[in-house]
């Protein structure tokens, strides 16, 4: 046993017996205040309307600005790395990518503000590119949300809420972000409002300067990265709703140097760089009429742009030049617009609200690697859903998608959601929910063809869809100011007709290309408790998840294999000195799951050991609460690789560790408010 | 405000390590960034490229010693061989019912064109072939029909027609006492003779073939490597010595082999998390030549890529030991 699998082991005993000794001695310790504490907070995603939790149909998870700041996290990868279900796959080249119960990246939609990010590469959004210096909340849905956002929503949906400029208000902030691995942030927030407009610019800086267990080690296992983003947003405030433009930019730079190769003659390095740029511009129309009905319209632009380019570097003299191969320089291009429009009426009677709506979507990519180096695709989509209320207790929301769409016959995607509210104190929530996945550009149309390389995309792909049944209860117990809630879940996932990359031939004909080979199952429960009180909240989860990768052709691949998680989140407040201390703790049990070895052309069981991610920060506000400051420490079980057995890819070789983490580090945030 | 400027670090300037010895000599040998090119070499003369063809121009290779009858086929074009019977050229080929055959790397007698004559009267079997030139060529004139017969004097008959049994080619290919293996090419249905005089070579760069065998069904890759002279030279492969400090008495016991593939493809490894190659600088390689007075020459691959950092490039340091 390992270092990883002991402490994983001996945090796995010792969290829950401590999460229960704190929930026992609550009643010792706690001086009720009479404050009301609640956990019904508002939701959008998936809503009518801002919905609270507890009348939400869907279940919906959130991560607020407070949770954000105290953990540390900058990035979408860092905040969700803590969280229940989720697991977190690196490259050191891709950046982030996650499962969700247990389905796989390229399957969950991420949101901002609704608008879909676009740029996936080998199928995943890099979470570490999405930046939350100016977030509001996070909001995810685990589960098909197809019917509400199209393709990629198969395995559920991450929409990210930033921060609006309110009416008469006005902001000025800075912050700043050190942690001792070398990461150095800073970002600043300027804006304001009137009755009428408003005016929010928000900038960031992040530079990382890599890190590699050998410090003197030119070639960095985790690779130097610069990003800077800016977003304005301009507002009019109409009745009942608003109109808003805005506008983000984010570039990045990662930055890979190879290793020397130095003889009496020369002293060279092929030093690669891989530029981001993304771009959205959205125009939002938001507007409520007679309080039942109304209107929410969004029009998009996205843009990305993802640049590789290798220069020989000279160490001697120190310039550089480009690598005179087509091979060695890439740009590919990805272009989309998309609108959205739905039309609600929450109160059509009394037991019925509904809501219809359209969407487009048109995207073009191209690149050298692109067959014919242009294609598009695009899908027009109307969509509708009923909330009905045929007794009292029990709400049921039926919906359905139509797609057209350009390249295939898209499926017709229905679901159907219920909540029944047993008692004041439980409700009963469930959904089936059918999901699909359109075949990308890149799986319909990749060439990549070189010397090391034969990766092809297959036009004949169809779509992937997916069923989802999901069963889960919530019981909320609130006295004085105490809350405490339990929700258990019941999923079960079923895709159908995934893609992936296969081998076919052998020799100089040997050629991999993407084929519907895979159907993917995956079940389990999880089991939250969480309680909140003043001076602390406490929160435990716990999983046990269930995947079946089961590759056409390969009768062994039939079996499931489980793994578990353990969550552990508590905060306490030292009231008299204005400090709150946090504790972070995700237990990731043994993850098993069937690979396809793409050299060996044999499907292999492959697994990650179990690690364990800790962090403990203590936060303090100073100036009038102008001035904020966080200390941390970040995986304080110094995990950075964790044993495992992966089959090699097209890309990659067989390997026998996942790159997990940096090991243990130590953070300080400081944010200012003027206003 | 450090938050706003911190950067990537200049990198100071590396001074180049002094050359170990006036004897020791560095050599890199341009194949072209697909490795299209094979390339002999003689590294003991300042002009070291002795001939540079491209790989694809050939595909059979025929043994030039008087008394050998080995064919071998280019596997780094991708060729396959197949039999499909004796004396007539078949009138209609189906070619998903042949079986498939190759060359092992090392050349040594589990090759395809081994018995295509009796080795004690050297009367042809009248086998008729079918050669598969790989995928690369013109689907015109990637499958042949052929046959072989002694023709006398150091000369090898070939007649081959195409899949419906016409007779296309009917070339005499004559042996060079002086080389080790002429070549013949289907396309141009021409004898070549590029390679250098015996002497005057030790190693040849050339995209071949390797087989895994532990897969199944077997993976046959093209790899870009070495075929040594084996007439001219034999090869030990060691990678616990010190490249720099070793002597004559330190090689003397090592097991030297004459496979043509001694050296092979895996002086270089692709690094997937860089995506590139890098060479295995600890491997060291001895050569004693056949030659009298006997020679003995260590020598270690170090670098994969051109100055303007093109792959295939091999670039080795090689020296005499004294």
């Amino acid at each position: 046993m390992n270092l990883n699998q002991a402490s994983y082991f001996l945090l796995l005993r010792t969290t829950a017996l401590w999460a229960v000794f704190a929930l026992v001695m609550n009643a010792a310790w706690a001086q009720p205040t009479g404050k009301v504490l609640d956990l019904d907070e508002l939701v959008v995603t998936g809503q009518y309307e801002a919905n609270s939790l507890h009348k939400s149909v869907h279940k919906v998870k959130v991560i607020d600005a407070k949770r954000i700041q105290a953990q540390g996290a900058f990035n979408l990868q860092q905040v969700l790395s803590n969280e229940l279900n989720i697991r977190i796959l690196q490259d050191p080249i891709l950046g982030s990518s996650m499962q969700l119960q247990g389905v796989g990246g390229n399957n969950i939609k991420v949101l901002i503000d609704g608008v879909p990010v676009v740029g996936r590469e080998n199928g995943s959004i890099d979470l570490s590119q999405i930046n939350l210096q100016n977030v509001e909340r996070i909001e995810f849905v685990e589960g098909p949300m197809s019917v509400n956002f199209g393709t990629d929503a198969l395995g559920g949906v991450i929409n990210i809420i930033t921060k609006k400029q309110k009416q008469s208000t006005h902001t000025i902030k800075a912050g700043t972000y050190l942690e001792s691995i070398g990461q150095y942030n800073a970002d600043a927030s300027i804006g304001t409002a009137n009755q009428k407009y408003s005016i929010l610019a928000n900038f960031g800086r992040n530079f990382f300067q890599g890190y590699s267990q050998d410090p003197e080690s030119r070639a960095k296992l985790w690779k130097p990265r610069t990003q800077y983003m800016a977003d304005l947003n301009l507002s009019k405030f109409v009745e009942g709703g608003s109109i808003r433009w805005t506008n983000q930019v984010f570039s990045e730079k990662v930055t890979d140097l190879g290793t020397p190769v130095i003889d009496w003659t020369q002293a060279v390095a092929a030093d690669k760089y891989y530029h981001t740029t993304r771009l959205t511009s959205s125009y939002f129309y938001e507007k409520k009429f007679d309080g039942k009905r109304n209107i929410n319209f969004l029009a998009s632009y996205n843009f990305y742009q993802r640049k590789f380019n290798t220069y020989q570097r000279d160490l001697v003299t120190r310039t550089q030049e480009l690598v005179p191969s087509a091979y060695e320089q890439d740009t590919s291009w990805f272009h989309q617009i998309m609108s959205r429009g739905t039309y609600a009426n929450v109160a059509f009677s009394k037991k019925m609200s509904y809501q219809m709506g359209y969407e487009f979507n048109h995207e073009f990519a191209i690149g050298s690697r692109i067959e014919g180096k242009t294609q598009n695709m695009g899908d027009y989509d109307l969509f509708a859903s009923a909330e009905m209320r045929p007794f009292k207790r029990l709400l049921i929301r039926p919906a359905f998608r139509i797609i057209y769409h350009t390249k295939y016959n898209a499926p017709f995607v229905p679901s159907f959601n219920f909540k029944y509210d047993l008692s004041e104190a439980i409700l009963i929530r469930g959904s089936y929910a059918r999901g699909f996945r359109a075949p990308s550009l890149k799986e319909l149309y990749l060439q990549f063809v070189d010397a090391s390389h034969n990766l092809k995309g297959n036009p004949n792909l169809v779509a992937e869809t997916s069923d989802n049944i999901q069963i889960g209860a919530t019981y909320t117990y609130k006295i004085e100011s105490r809350v405490f809630r339990f929700e258990p879940t019941l999923f079960f996932n079923h895709i159908y007709n995934m893609i992936d990359l296969a081998r076919f031939g052998t020799g100089t004909s040997a050629a991999f290309q993407y084929v519907n080979i895979n159907t993917f199952t995956s079940t389990g429960a999880s089991l939250t408790a969480e309680y909140r009180t003043i001076p602390y909240q406490l929160s435990l989860g716990y999983s046990y998840t269930g995947r079946k990768n089961q590759l056409d052709g390969y009768a062994q691949t039939g079996d499931y294999y489980f793994s578990d998680e353990w969550r552990l989140n508590a905060g306490y407040n030292f009231q008299k000195i204005g400090v709150t201390i946090n504790l972070f703790c995700k237990l990731n049990g043994k993850l098993q799951m069937y690979q396809y070895d793409y050299l060996k052309n044999v499907v292999d069981l492959n697994f990650i050991d179990p690690y364990a991610l800790v962090d403990v920060s203590a936060g303090k506000s100073f100036l009038k609460k102008k001035a904020n400051l966080t200390v941390g420490i970040k995986n304080l079980l110094n995990v950075i690789n964790v044993n495992a057995n992966f089959s090699s890819g097209p890309h990659s070789t067989a390997s026998s560790a996942a790159t997990t983490a940096m090991g243990r580090t130590v953070f300080l945030g400081l944010r200012y408010s003027f206003y | 405000m450090f938050m706003l400027v911190a950067c990537e670090k200049a990198e100071k300037p590396i001074l180049l390590p002094t050359k170990p010895n006036d004897l020791i000599s560095l050599v890199q040998v341009n194949l072209g960034e697909h490795s299209d090119d094979q390339v002999y070499i003689n590294f003991l003369d300042s002009n070291y490229i002795k001939a540079s063809v491209k790989n694809s121009c050939w595909d059979l290779a025929i043994d030039c010693a008087p008394d050998a009858d080995r064919i071998l086929i280019n596997g780094g074009k991708g060729i396959f061989i197949g039999v499909l019977g004796y004396e007539k050229f078949a009138n209609n080929v189906v070619l998903n019912k042949v079986n498939w055959r190759w060359d092992e790397s090392s050349g040594g007698d589990s090759i395809v064109l081994k018995n295509w004559c009796n080795p004690q009267n050297r009367h042809s079997h009248d086998s008729v072939y079918i050669i598969d030139r790989g995928p690369d060529v013109d689907a015109a004139k990637r499958y042949f029909q052929f046959k072989l017969s002694n023709a006398g004097f150091g000369s090898i008959h070939l007649e081959a027609a195409d899949l419906k049994g016409n007779p296309i080619i009917s070339e005499y290919i004559n042996k060079d006492p002086r080389k080790n293996y002429v070549f013949f090419d289907f396309g141009s249905a021409q004898t070549l003779n590029f390679e250098p005089l015996l002497a005057d070579w030790q190693l040849c760069f050339l995209k071949c073939r390797w087989v895994y065998y532990e897969f199944n069904p077997p993976l046959i890759y093209s790899v870009t490597g070495i075929h040594i002279n084996t007439k001219l030279i034999c090869v030990a492969v060691d990678s616990s010595m010190n490249f720099e400090t070793v002597r004559k008495h330190d090689v003397e016991d090592l097991k030297f082999s004459s496979r043509r593939d001694v050296i092979g493809f895996d002086w270089k490894i692709y690094d997937f998390t860089e995506g590139r190659y890098h060479t295995r600088k600890y491997v060291n390689y001895f050569i004693k030549t056949k030659t009298i007075p006997q020679k003995l020459y260590k020598l270690r691959f170090t670098d994969y890529y051109s100055k303007q950092g093109l792959k295939g490039s091999p670039k080795f340091e090689v020296a005499e030991i004294k």
